[in-house]
């Protein structure tokens, strides 16, 4: 089942002379239950592409369907909506509130869904208990090492169940170990059926998704990597999680 | 939603507690001096009410001059300069209105100016006032020692002192029958009145009062008419008092030709006037006042659009994760209010605090009502949500992109 569609999608900044292409005429389709590593130089259009596919941002033109509705010209109440509702976010620099405790912060997406009080706290208790957190609940950001507080991004992204978890660089700001800890963590949330898309410089991490596209020039490049080396790379990646 | 706004309101302002405080400075003086002026005149007005009331039951009281008048408008209306005038009062004005039925006593106000010694000192504080045996009744005052003048007297040059007057220039000694200096003339003290326990003196203070027959007083001016200012009357008890002063006002107008120029006011609009006097002035106060809150919505604009600019990135973050435009625009909104409001609370507390020192330094009690606790918070909730609004909607506004890159 498709999960996202995009048709013909462009992304044009500035005016005239001064237009820069940023996604160009890019057409792709994420299956529900995919793990999409996305990989391309900077500049590439990475961060425009999922910015587009979370609905921070819109289209020049184009056609974009998150469960065969079109979602690309909606109005902002509506993106934020289907935001609060469909996606989870975790960003590299975390993007933790630092005036707010951890449970706090990760109860704040149902904030805006317009759960009680007691809801949302309960919730978030469970979701960082999941993540081994349980124990951090009242603490502030800044009392987190890095790792502790990208589990306390990913438990946000997770609370409200979305249908689509967009990482961007997720382990570009903790160390290797911490990184594959982080790593195993989204292979996990994957496994249970979650839908992600991830954005990586790393090859190694990139392997971790069951498929592995690079954006250039913002136009999505099937690299020569053929759909046997591709499903080769996906059956090392679960050998890899069923080992562990 | 709000609760939860209000707790990250205050969780944000516990955070930076110096620059909220700074950034309250004006909404608390603001707040403070609305709250001292507004309390403080309306304790005026309930002292100066129950003042005029202790004059007895049924005073009226005749003003030479159209002091009062009304307005298009229909509003009643204060013209000072009316009773700056000379006076068109005269005796026979009083001797009519003394013979008036239902008049109980009719005395005149007769300001005489002149030094007075005391003991052989000068005695500064004290003024003349020349007046008749009705002074007593008029005022319902008593005479602690001795005696007041009577109409049939065998010696004019007699005089009724305050009790402030026994206590300054007699040293609290017995003054009757001591001898004082009026204009250079001797009076012999034959009475004392009875302690005038005020806080709030309409004119001058009758503690420190020399009264004088009217008769003395023309001598003392050289054998003219005197001047009467202003003639009290005390009604008798069950009269009409509207009844009465159209009678009074019928009388004038016959002596004087059909001219309007006297005010006749009863207790009630005696008490309306004072308060509409102090309302002015409350008024004119409060605009200082209003000054300042304007000062504090400003000053509580610029620290708004430096937090929001502070805080782009959460601002980022929550559009990310599900919140409208509208939700961020009440986060920051509540922010500025409730910043508002703890401003207002320390306003009052300092009010209140005010109020003391008022109390101590001019004996007026300041009256609390609940209407200028309500006025306070419906005017910190608007210097709140209208120095938060541009602010809020500049956050609301942002693009969720742009503020995420924020550094």
């Amino acid at each position: 089942m498709e999960l996202i569609k995009l048709d013909n999608i462009s992304k044009f900044y500035g005016m005239g002379d001064a237009t820069t292409v940023a996604l160009d005429n890019l057409s792709f389709i994420v299956e529900k239950g995919e793990f999409v590593s996305i990989m391309g130089p900077s500049g590439s259009g990475k961060s425009t592409l999922m910015n587009i596919i979370g609905l921070l941002d819109t289209p020049t033109h184009g056609s974009y369907l998150l469960e065969n509705k079109e979602v690309a010209n909606l109005s902002q109440k509506d993106r934020a909506r289907i935001r609060r509702e469909k996606i989870g976010f975790i960003f590299q620099t975390f993007n933790l509130i630092p005036q707010l405790t951890v449970i706090e912060n990760v109860a704040l997406p149902l904030l805006y869904k317009g759960a009680s009080y007691v809801k949302r706290m309960e919730a978030a208790s469970k979701v960082l208990k999941s993540l081994d957190l349980g124990d951090r609940e009242y603490y502030l950001p800044n009392q987190l090492s890095g790792g502790q507080r990208q589990r306390v991004a990913i438990a946000r992204a997770l609370i409200n169940k979305p249908s689509l978890i967009l990482a961007d660089e997720p382990t570009g700001n903790v160390d290797s170990k911490t990184s594959e800890n982080i790593m195993n963590i989204l292979k996990d949330i994957h496994k249970k059926g979650n839908t992600i898309l991830m954005v990586t410089h790393n090859p190694d991490l990139a392997e971790y998704g069951t498929r592995v596209i690079h954006v250039i020039d913002g136009q999505i490049e099937e690299k020569n990597r053929s759909t046997q080396n591709k499903k080769k790379a996906t059956k090392k990646t679960n050998k890899k999680a069923g080992k562990k | 939603m709000i609760w939860t706004n209000i707790k990250l309101a205050l969780n944000s302002l516990r955070q930076s507690k110096l620059r909220s405080f700074l950034t309250m400075i004006a909404v608390i003086i603001g707040v403070a001096a609305f709250m001292i002026v507004t309390t403080t005149v309306e304790g005026l007005k309930s002292a100066a009410s129950n003042e005029i009331n202790e004059l007895g039951g049924n005073l009226i009281t005749v003003n030479s001059g159209k002091i009062l008048y009304k307005d298009e408008s229909g509003r009643q209306q204060f013209n000072f300069a009316a009773s700056m005038g000379a006076s068109t009062l005269t005796e026979k004005d009083l001797n009519d209105l003394r013979s008036l039925d239902g008049v109980k006593a009719a005395a005149p106000q007769v300001m005489i100016s002149g030094e007075v010694e005391v003991k052989d000192k000068a005695f500064p504080s004290a003024f003349i006032l020349a007046t008749n045996e009705d002074y007593p009744s008029a005022f319902s005052q008593k005479v602690e020692k001795g005696e007041f003048f009577s109409d049939n007297l065998t010696n004019k040059n007699v005089v009724v002192v305050g009790s402030g007057v026994v206590a300054k220039g007699f040293s609290g000694a017995s003054p009757l029958g001591s001898k004082i200096l009026i204009r250079n003339q001797e009076f012999t003290v034959l009475g004392v009145m009875e302690e005038y326990k005020s806080s709030f003196n309409i004119g001058a203070d009758l503690n420190n009062a020399i009264i004088i027959p009217v008769e003395s007083a023309k001598e003392l001016t050289g054998g003219t008419p005197v001047s009467i200012q202003e003639i009290d009357i005390q009604l008798d008890e069950g009269a009409d008092a509207n009844v009465q002063a159209e009678k009074i006002n019928n009388k004038l107008l016959e002596n004087h030709g059909g001219e309007d120029d006297f005010t006749v006011l009863k207790q009630d609009e005696l008490i309306d006037l004072t308060g509409s006097l102090l309302d002015q002035i409350k008024k004119v106060s409060q605009a200082v006042s209003y000054i300042m809150l304007f000062v504090g919505s400003v000053v509580i604009l610029l620290i708004m659009l430096i937090t929001v600019k502070e805080r782009t990135r959460e601002i980022g973050i929550r559009k990310s994760i599900g919140a409208t435009n509208s939700n961020i625009l009440t986060q920051f909104l509540t922010e500025a209010v409730v910043l508002s409001w703890v401003g207002s609370l320390m306003g009052i507390a300092l009010g209140f605090a005010l109020g003391f020192a008022v109390k101590a330094a001019i004996d007026i009690t300041p009256t609390y009502s609940i209407n200028s606790i309500i006025t306070v918070v419906i005017i910190s909730t608007t210097i709140g949500a209208v120095g938060g609004f541009f602010p809020a909607l500049q956050a609301a506004r942002k693009d969720p992109v742009e503020a995420l890159r924020y550094e």
